[in-house]
């Protein structure tokens, strides 16, 4: 299994780009004294308003992230921004959230940009709320 | 402790070795860091990445490859070049083998370019889940070819989290067994049911026979499990051809252990107006006699809405029975079947039955019905057992928005079986009724759960008996708390002539539940008995750990003995989804214990 040992430390793997580390939509979110406190929706089921959580790791320097919604027949819906950090610093992890209220219900494609890069993109689906 | 380390001894051998040599198409990646799960077969890159296929090259930023699918995106500045042809854009959705792929540009409309049909969804699992698996590796270069066989390069391993030596080149994942003759070795592995264990395949392949054996040499007596010394289970199905068509199947099974055996050879044939099976079993154990059985099964198919078929077996004890039956589609939600069957047994115990059965099943829009009707003539004491059953079920009648339910059903049996020299005859009609409620929402965002069932039997028209069941659950949740309240009332009753008798039990659970079902739950329960008095209470938790370790415990509290009937304390892991390891406290065995289970 084993062909040989004998790697400098250079040659080794090494993460450090930036990346999504977790992604959520719930029905609400609050910022108290920098711990989020979340109204989860129930089941699962996600309706129109929700906010979107994200975390993305490994963060130098300053950053600028868009998150884009797009419609199932590709045209864009919604989008927000975020800026953050500060030039020579290092962040372990950034939160962003923020609300989405003008989506209806339907599937859409939504994509994250970190620094003008596409770093994730992923799917939603948005349940018609009853009642 | 000794134990513990023979195991860990031996968990390092676990790592299964392969002696295939790579060989065919395959794909390229070079970037700055890889990371590859065992468990979830699943690889994420980042950092100049390069993809490298024939005479194309794809370079981006991030790379999200399920090996499972062998479907895969990349993301970033994206670069894609093949002789002439370059191509910039934002995503490449890409699939293997052959490598086929999709781009995608977002501005204010998707733009898509590439192969239509390739799907742009792939399951994301990022850098933080990887690791949490209880082996992966680490690496910046690796090779794949379309059996899924990874060869990787300058790789760190990483067993439970804890970092391993750096290797230069390491072959991380086997890919497919190559299909020709050979001895493959699977495993070296321990479990309390078969101690130590080799499992080695060997892989059968000519023109005249084709199949996989299974062998597994196992030694009990290492770690002292059983009295039973070492032994070999084989097991496997394979085949005999002739001029390329499968003549013969078999299935062997041999356990060297309690020295038992069981091989089937079997040949069928599917033709244009019939089709036959014919099949030969011959089982074993030591101190027990040779089991023989011919079967056979012909089918007459060229009939539009019968199909009768013939079916006979035969042991060498002069043992045989015979079956003919037709079924027979009405309509298409009718089925009717009319059978025959004689068996006559001439071993020890001497039988000769003769069975005649017809059973109609039909699905209507407002009811299923069920309907079997038998005769069975024992050929020997010329006496004839009777059955007839007919059962009805009306299809859920739906009231309040589809919020109530219910459900009723009714059946009726008749049987009439010899008794000395008269019969005994048996008459049994009843219904159900099941009224349920999907949820009434209450003020304060309460809900409640009502359901009632009735049930009733008239038992030869002597005794009756009248069931009642009313459940009643009022729930309510608050984020990640939960609180229910569940209430029963269950009434039998049985009237035998004149008489009646019966009895009413009643209880009441409360329940607190308190979970993220990703990192933890707490189940706390209080049981009121008959008497709505306090009986027991108990607490379940889980909580989850780093490298996937679980904390759970189990407590059960009797009030009325004022004393812990069950403690349970333990610390649970799981070893590439094979193994679990569990430690703990347990107050049923008074014991602090240490095991390790197979995981099925």
């Amino acid at each position: 299994m084993v062909s040989s040992c004998g790697v400098k430390p250079e040659q080794l793997p090494f993460l450090s780009h930036s990346y999504i580390s977790k992604i959520e939509f719930v029905k609400n979110v609050e910022n108290i004294k920098g711990k989020l406190k979340k109204e989860r929706f129930k089941h699962g089921i996600i309706t129109s308003p929700f906010y979107f959580i994200l975390k993305i790791k490994e963060v130098e320097n300053k950053g600028e992230l868009f998150i884009k919604f797009y419609n199932i027949n590709g045209k864009k819906k919604d989008e927000k921004s975020f800026e953050f950090g500060d030039f020579g610093k290092y962040y372990e992890y950034v939160i962003c959230f923020d609300r989405i209220d003008k989506l209806t219900s339907g599937r859409y494609h939504y994509i994250i940009f970190f620094n003008n890069r596409l770093i994730y993109e992923d799917y939603l689906n948005l349940n018609e709320k009853k009642g | 402790m000794a134990r513990l380390i023979k195991y860990l001894f031996l968990s390092l051998l676990f790592v299964e070795t392969s002696v295939l040599i790579f060989a065919g198409e395959s794909l390229y990646f070079k970037g700055d860091y890889f990371i590859y799960s065992d468990d979830l077969d699943y690889i994420y890159g980042s950092g100049k990445i390069v993809l490298t296929y024939e005479s194309l090259t794809i370079r981006g930023d991030i790379v999200y490859f399920d090996i499972k699918n062998l479907k895969g995106v990349i993301y970033g500045d994206i670069h894609v070049k093949k002789n002439e042809y370059e191509k910039r854009c934002n995503a490449l959705f890409f699939r293997v083998f052959p490598l086929e792929f999709l781009c995608e540009i977002y501005l204010d409309n998707i733009n898509k370019e590439g192969i239509k049909d390739v799907e742009d969804f792939v399951i994301k699992k990022s850098p933080d889940n990887l690791k949490k698996s209880a082996l992966y590796y680490e690496f910046r270069e690796f090779k794949i070819n379309k059996d899924r066989k990874i060869k990787a390069k300058k790789v760190i391993p990483f067993v439970m989290g804890l970092i391993s030596i750096p290797l230069k080149k390491l072959t991380i994942k086997r890919g497919k067994i190559p299909e020709k003759t050979m001895l493959y070795f699977k495993n070296i592995n321990y479990s309390e049911l078969d101690g130590v264990s080799l499992s080695l395949l060997f892989r059968l392949r000519n023109k005249l026979m084709k199949g996989d054996y299974d062998f597994k040499f196992y030694d009990r007596k290492l770690f002292k499990n059983s009295d039973e010394k070492r032994g070999v289970l084989v097991s496997g199905q394979g085949g005999v051809f002739f001029n390329k068509n499968k003549f013969l199947d078999l299935s062997a099974f041999l356990n060297s252990g309690d020295k038992s055996f069981n091989l089937t050879l079997s040949h069928k044939k599917d033709c244009k107006y019939f089709s036959y099976s014919l099949s030969q079993n011959i089982s074993g154990r030591e101190h027990l006699q040779t089991f023989f059985e011919l079967s056979s099964n012909l089918t007459f198919k060229k009939m539009r809405y019968i199909q009768p078929t013939l079916s006979f077996t035969h042991n060498l004890k002069s043992s045989y029975a015979y079956k003919i039956s037709t079924p027979l589609n009405i309509w298409k939600k009718m089925n009717l079947n009319i059978g025959m069957e004689r068996k006559i047994l001439r071993d020890n115990f001497r039988s000769d039955m003769l069975d005649i059965s017809t059973s109609l099943k039909a699905d209507l829009s407002l009811i299923s019905l069920s309907s079997d009707l038998n005769f069975a003539k024992d050929m020997l004491e010329e006496s004839i057992r009777k059955n007839f059953s007919v059962s009805m079920n009306l299809k859920p009648l739906l009231f309040l928005d589809s919020n109530v339910s219910i459900d009723i059903s009714s059946f009726y049996m008749f049987s009439e079986l010899p008794y000395v020299e008269t019969s005994y005859k048996r008459i049994t009609p009843g219904v159900n009724v099941n009224v349920s409620s999907s949820g009434i929402l209450l003020p304060a965002g309460f809900v409640i759960y009502p359901s009632f069932i009735f049930n009733q039997v008239w038992n030869n028209k002597e005794s009756n008996s009248t069931n009642f069941n009313h459940l009643l659950s009022i729930e309510k949740e608050l984020g990640k708390f939960r609180f229910s309240l569940d209430y029963s009332l269950i009434s039998r009753y049985k009237s035998e002539n004149f008489w009646v008798e019966g009895y009413n039990s009643k209880n009441i659970n409360v329940n607190f539940e308190f979970k993220n079902e990703s990192n933890y739950s707490f189940y706390l329960k209080f049981y009121f008995n008959d008497n709505l008095a306090l009986e027991n209470i108990s607490l379940t938790n889980r909580v989850n750990l780093p490298f996937d370790i679980t904390l759970s415990s189990f407590f059960l509290f009797y009030k009325q003995e004022n004393k812990f009937q069950s403690i349970e304390i333990f610390i649970e892991k799981k070893v590439r989804n094979k193994i679990k390891i569990q430690g703990g406290y347990s107050l049923a065995l008074k014991r602090f214990f240490l095991k390790f289970l197979v995981v099925q």
